[in-house]
């Protein structure tokens, strides 16, 4: 573990330069300032695959910069499912596109790193960015036309992965397309291959990116909603394959969803994000059964009931503040009902506030449901 | 009574949309020559009623031809067979004035949004497109699309934005504003919460619902969601491989689903769904109880004491006849 870490010295604030952990005395108690890294990023034991540290993605505005991402940090261990979940538009999209440098052109990373297997992608060159791209790292986009080749059939697109990155037989990706489409419930794999994208339905796309994704056995897998457009029953489906895939090969998936049953049944740990911020982490169990912070809460409070109708669905009240006119505190305290004064001066820290639990908040509730 | 064709008539009876027989067949290869010699049965003999006002929701795998029956009652493709009767007017026969207001009258909310919106157009544009035949001034309509994207909670410069400058459930909010702006009264809604955080979710879905109650909308709404449809829904369709195998009031079909790919749905929902047990699968025997013998291979049956519950019959020959067709 790096220096200066843990257990505190009697300093009131010692700053670690990797990770930027802050550890000050709150309250006569010392306290580990998560602002950017930490245990509580950390899958359990195992070494992380991806650690990103303090990740600022800025979109270029008119009159300023704004920060889709505001210094995101997180781990995803070897074989580990990490989830991320959050308001339309928080970021969660352009932190995964960022991992992968697939950043619109209006943006760019302006701080902080992205360390995969010891080596950091953002100062590689754009052709070895390439070769670890759906190879070693792969993604399935959000959604699926933007990624698919509307003038060239399912089967050319995958096979042309896997002669980019591997040294088969025409034959053979063939074959390896179709068992890939086939293990993603596509009926009668084969003979689809030569179908146009336009020619699938929108969940079988999804299954064409996520083909495209998994065909070379990557180590990382960057789902973003990979299940908005299937049906429960093909869902679990995949979700078993996900599972497979760690179980056997070691696979780690960063997964983004707003489906938070997805979220639940599959992943270890899950980040809570908004306005461009981490505001909750931790183990899926914990942050389920015992949410602390009050957006958290709200979004579990949102979710439909499957066993009635409900006359009036719960929604968390206001609106996110737009990239452009950020509150210098906290930037949920217009929506929050927990809200005291410190909530609109000073911007929250994230603070571990159980073991491997962090929170960015003043005034955490306990949850009731 | 007797109406003209194309006037709302206040005293119909006559269902909103009315689609019989509808059918699609895809090419999807083509021999040595070029001629199509594989296809797809998208849309396979598909019948159903929409009453004003009222949501029905449809359902199915993924590939069953939901996406495919939608565009084909909105005449965005041409049917193999069939035909669709819509607030009095012949659908697929009828001339191009009548299609114009048809337009209007029957919007869509695109499954892929990035596919169905222009990437030249700016949020504004995209909004006001089709708008400009319901007869507002300049400023009136620039006022009724700050107050539309509003409404779907976008942030204010979305008006001056592209649809690339937008995060994907943001996308999807500008497509349900675009679809609302033409004042229409029949929305298809393909998957239209599908990339919304809960919360987010949930405010469209009451919004859609406030609509509803506020104009007398009437939707056709698609979601593999089933907490979403349990909301939503006062009917639910199930579609299974191109075919309807169920209807029925929500009420009834979530309590007693019949058909094994209806309970299959129905049990499969992740597990944080919370105080919903899921429903017990019935064994084919049982099921088989419940709608009796069945005489035809495609006809709807109702079910036992639920006269408006309708499920396919599902006799092991009709399923794996119907399979090895596909
Ligand atoms: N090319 C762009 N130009 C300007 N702003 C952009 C661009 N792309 C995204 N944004 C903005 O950046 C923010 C983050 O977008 P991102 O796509 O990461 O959201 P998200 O969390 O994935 O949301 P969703 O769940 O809706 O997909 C949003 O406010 C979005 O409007
Ligand atoms: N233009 C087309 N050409 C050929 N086949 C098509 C075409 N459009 C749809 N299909 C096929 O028709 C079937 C039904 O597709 P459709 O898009 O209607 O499904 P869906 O129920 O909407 O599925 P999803 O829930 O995945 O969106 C699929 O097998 C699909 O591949
Ligand atoms: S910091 Fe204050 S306003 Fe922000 S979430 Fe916590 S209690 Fe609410
Ligand atoms: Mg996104
Ligand atoms: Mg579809």
């Amino acid at each position: 573990m790096a220096r200066g870490f843990w257990p505190f010295g009697p300093s009131a604030t010692t700053r670690d330069r990797r990770y930027g952990a802050t550890a000050t005395t709150r309250n006569g108690r010392h306290v580990l300032v998560l602002d950017c890294g930490g245990d509580v990023m950390t899958a359990s034991g195992a070494a992380p695959l991806l650690e990103v540290r303090d990740l600022v993605t800025s979109i270029k505005g008119r009159k300023q910069d704004l920060h889709a991402v505001d210094h995101v940090s997180f781990d995803v261990g070897k074989g580990e499912i990490f989830g991320v979940v959050g308001e339309s538009g928080c970021g969660k999209s352009m932190t995964a596109l960022s991992i992968l440098r697939l950043i619109p052109a209006n943006a760019a990373i302006t701080n902080g790193s992205i360390q995969f297997s010891g080596t950091d992608l953002t100062r590689l060159s754009n052709g070895e960015m390439r070769k670890i791209r759906g190879n070693r790292i792969s993604m399935v986009f959000q959604e699926p036309m933007t990624a698919l080749d509307p003038s060239f059939t399912v089967g050319t697109q995958i096979t042309e992965v896997i002669h980019a990155h591997s040294k088969v037989s025409k034959d053979e990706a063939r074959e390896r397309a179709a068992r890939m489409l086939d293990r993603l419930g596509i009926t009668n794999a084969a003979s689809r291959l030569d179908s146009y994208p336009h020619q699938f339905s929108g969940g079988m796309r999804q299954r064409v990116m996520m083909a495209l994704a998994l065909v070379m056995n990557p180590e990382l897998l960057i789902a973003d909603e990979p299940t908005t457009a299937l049906d429960v029953t093909i869902q679990a489906q995949i979700l078993d394959l996900i599972a497979e895939l760690r179980r056997d090969m070691g696979l780690s998936v960063l997964l983004i969803t707003h489906n938070l049953g997805v979220v639940h049944e599959v992943a270890d740990r899950v980040a809570v994000m908004y306005a461009g911020e981490i505001v909750e982490i931790g183990p899926v169990q914990q942050i389920f059964s015992n949410p602390q912070h009050p957006y958290t809460q709200g979004l579990l409070r949102s979710m439909p009931y499957l066993t009635e109708r409900q006359d009036r669905l719960y929604v968390i009240p206001g609106r996110v503040p737009e990239l452009r006119a950020m509150p210098t505190g906290c930037r949920f305290a217009a929506r929050c009902r927990n809200r005291i004064d410190i909530c609109t001066q000073q911007h929250p820290l994230l603070e571990e506030n159980e073991p491997r639990h962090a929170l960015r908040c003043f005034n955490p509730m306990p949850y009731v449901d | 009574m007797h109406c003209a064709a194309s006037t709302r008539c206040p005293m119909s009876t006559e269902p909103l949309l009315t689609v019989a027989n509808l059918s699609k067949r895809f090419p999807v290869a083509t021999d040595f020559f070029g001629r199509p010699s594989t296809f797809v049965s998208a849309v396979d003999d598909v019948g159903l009623q929409v009453e004003r006002g009222e949501t029905l929701a449809l359902v199915g795998e993924s590939g069953s031809g939901k996406s495919t029956l939608a565009r084909l009652i909105l005449r965005l493709i041409e049917p193999t067979a069939g035909s669709v009767r819509f607030d009095g007017l012949d659908v697929l026969n009828s001339g191009k004035s009548q299609m114009l207001e048809f337009r209007r009258k029957a919007q869509i909310i695109f499954q892929d949004p990035f596919e169905s919106l222009d990437p030249r157009m700016k949020g504004e544009v995209i909004v006001a497109e089709g708008m400009s035949q319901v007869g507002r001034s300049k400023a009136e309509r620039k006022e009724r699309v700050a107050e539309l994207l509003d409404l779907v909670q976008l942030p204010a410069d979305a008006a001056q934005r592209f649809p690339h400058e937008f995060s994907g459930g943001q996308r999807q909010r500008l497509s349900i504003a675009r679809a609302l702006a033409v004042d229409p009264i029949f929305v298809v809604a393909d998957e239209p919460v599908s990339a919304l955080d809960v919360s987010m979710q949930s405010q469209i879905l009451n919004l859609m619902r406030d609509l509803q109650d506020r104009l007398g909308l009437t939707y056709l709404f698609i979601s593999h969601d089933m907490s979403v449809i349990r909301h939503m829904a006062d009917r639910v369709a199930v579609m299974y491989l191109g075919r309807m195998v169920e209807i029925g009031p929500a009420a009834e079909v979530f309590s007693n689903p019949i058909h094994p790919y209806t309970q299959a749905l129905l049990s499969a929902v992740p597990s944080l769904i919370v105080g919903g047990e899921p429903p017990a699968m019935l064994g084919y025997e049982a099921a088989r109880e419940a709608i009796g013998e069945c005489s035809s291979d495609r006809g709807l049956q109702p079910v036992a004491g639920q006269p408006n519950h309708l499920v396919a019959c599902f006799g092991q020959d009709a399923w794996t006849r119907h399979r090895g067709q596909q």
